[in-house]
């Protein structure tokens, strides 16, 4: 992908707010499965056409800073990686708990490594804890 | 002045096909706060990447919605293709441009439609529908189906339209311009479409920018944003000016989206003119390559986003699609604020919601 920059969690806030000053506009934030079980949210803004994007890795039940701030649609967006991915946005300026897709299983994009099969009678439910 | 009263809004309403909730917060008359719940019939399909053949896939993208099907299938494949570093026939780009143009045209129709049916003008929606007809009768001749499934793959597309059919298409969109023009009149100039969207849900130029808003959203507000521009399938050889209007009310979607009808018959006339001869398709074997893409193109509701990640197999690790209705979603919900009780549905139609798109 081009123009993707790494940057710290502890940045994201800190760079949107210096993207949003100059003139860029937020086009999406997309999370996805990084290696050793961590996280990358891609984050991608545009000025004249230009997409310039920057990722943060995530490692599991670790926070990061909502963007929404400097971006206020960004909500939506963080609100559903929380929910499909489980990550936590500090500072969310619109916050669903959860009841955005209200998905029936819990963080259904990031689930946890399936339970070895137990033999016999009782066998293990199927990842993912019905709420 | 009444205490807050808390109204929902849907999932069934009888102005909107698909289900959306909202949270009306009210005093009186009027709407002061707004909360959304969507995911109602949300489908999981970005998780079926991964139990779906890259190349078998296309045909889930396609189905994200039925509207924009082409697109979706076409964004799909530009992802996998910048993967591959495919180059895809001129032939094919031109094409992927003419279904994406007939697309536009009777999307707007669509919704021109669905707002006349909100405002409860009757006639007008059932004229809108009539001439939207006679685009799908196009679409069908040329692609088999008045939805476009199956025509988009990974290196092309799938059909090609010989020479004559595009010159008798070009004479049958001639007229057709001219049809749908007296249609569009009426939006533009008729007494009670103006009082029922002039002035009604102004979204201001800055709030657009910040909350993310896209295509006739975004144009209606001001800027003059299209993806588009970018250049991808034949628009980087056609000539057109991004459509903007300044008002930022339903009067100016409205009208944002009345030239852009216009404008994808111009585009339409221009590759039909323009498009060369070659093959429509190059053959595509083995795998993407590890590695990730992100692609933009310019859906009739505006910006949709494209992500592909590829672990080197024949399954994808993930495929996003950032629809351009979740984009607006923000924007929607601040333009609702303010406003009366008897203008939310018009509201919410001005923004052009897909929630087949939105729930993906």
């Amino acid at each position: 992908m081009n123009r993707c920059e790494d940057i710290a969690a502890t940045t994201i806030a800190g760079t949107a707010g210096r993207l949003a000053g100059e003139g860029y506009r937020l086009v999406q934030l997309t999370c996805v499965k990084g290696g050793e079980g961590r996280l990358d949210l891609i984050y991608s803004f545009d000025r004249a056409y230009e997409l310039t994007s920057c990722k943060v890795s995530v490692a599991p039940g670790e926070s990061v800073s909502s963007i929404t701030a400097s971006y206020p649609g960004a909500y939506l967006y963080e609100n559903e990686i929380g929910e499909l991915f489980g990550i936590k946005f500090e500072g969310l300026s619109v916050d669903f708990k959860g009841t955005l897709y209200d998905s029936l299983i819990h963080t259904p994009f990031n689930l946890p490594p399936a339970a070895p099969q137990a033999s016999g009678e009782g066998a293990s439910s199927p990842s993912g804890a019905a709420r | 002045m009444l205490k807050e009263t808390t109204i929902p809004f849907g999932p069934q309403h009888p102005v909107l096909p698909e289900p959306i909730h909202v949270d009306l917060v009210v005093e009186d008359e009027k709407v002061v706060d707004a909360t959304p719940a969507i995911g109602y019939i949300h489908r999981g399909l970005e998780l079926l990447v991964e139990k779906k053949e890259y190349q078998e896939f296309v045909y889930v993208a396609e189905r994200i919605c039925g509207i924009c099907s082409f697109i979706h299938g076409m964004g799909y494949c530009q992802g996998v293709e910048e993967l591959m570093s495919l180059e895809v026939p001129e032939r094919a780009l031109y094409l992927r441009t003419f279904w994406s143009e007939l697309s536009r045209i009777h999307s707007h129709l669509l919704w021109l439609g669905l707002a006349a049916d909100a405002f409860g003008f009757e006639n007008l929606f059932m004229q809108s529908w009539r001439v939207r007809e006679l685009i799908l009768d196009i679409v069908e001749e040329t692609t088999g189906g008045r939805v476009i499934f199956g025509s988009s793959k990974i290196g092309g597309v799938r059909r090609d339209v010989d020479a004559d059919t595009l010159a008798r298409i070009g004479g049958v969109l001639t007229g057709l311009r001219r049809e749908i023009k007296k249609v569009t009149d009426v939006f533009l100039s008729d007494a009670t479409v103006n009082t029922r969207l002039r002035g009604v849900g102004v979204l201001s130029k800055e709030d657009a920018y910040l909350l993310g808003a896209v295509g006739p959203m975004l144009r209606a507000s001001g800027h003059e944003i299209d993806t588009r521009k970018i250049g991808y399938a034949a628009y980087k050889n056609v000539d057109f000016e991004v459509i903007t209007a300044g008002e930022g009310d339903s009067y100016a979607r409205c009208k944002v989206r009345i030239g852009e009808i216009a404008q994808s018959f111009d585009i339409i006339r221009q590759v039909i003119d323009k498009i060369p001869g070659g093959p429509v398709e190059i053959k595509v074997t083995g795998s993407p390559p590890v590695g990730d893409a992100l692609v933009r193109l310019e859906q009739p509701r505006g910006e949709v986003v494209y992500y592909v990640k590829s672990n080197g197999t024949k399954f994808l690790d993930r495929f996003r699609v950032r629809t351009p209705t979740f984009a607006n979603v923000p924007s929607m919900v601040k333009i609702m604020k303010g406003a009366s009780v008897a203008d939310i549905p018009t509201i919410i139609l001005t923004i052009d919601p897909c929630i087949s798109c939105n729930e993906r």
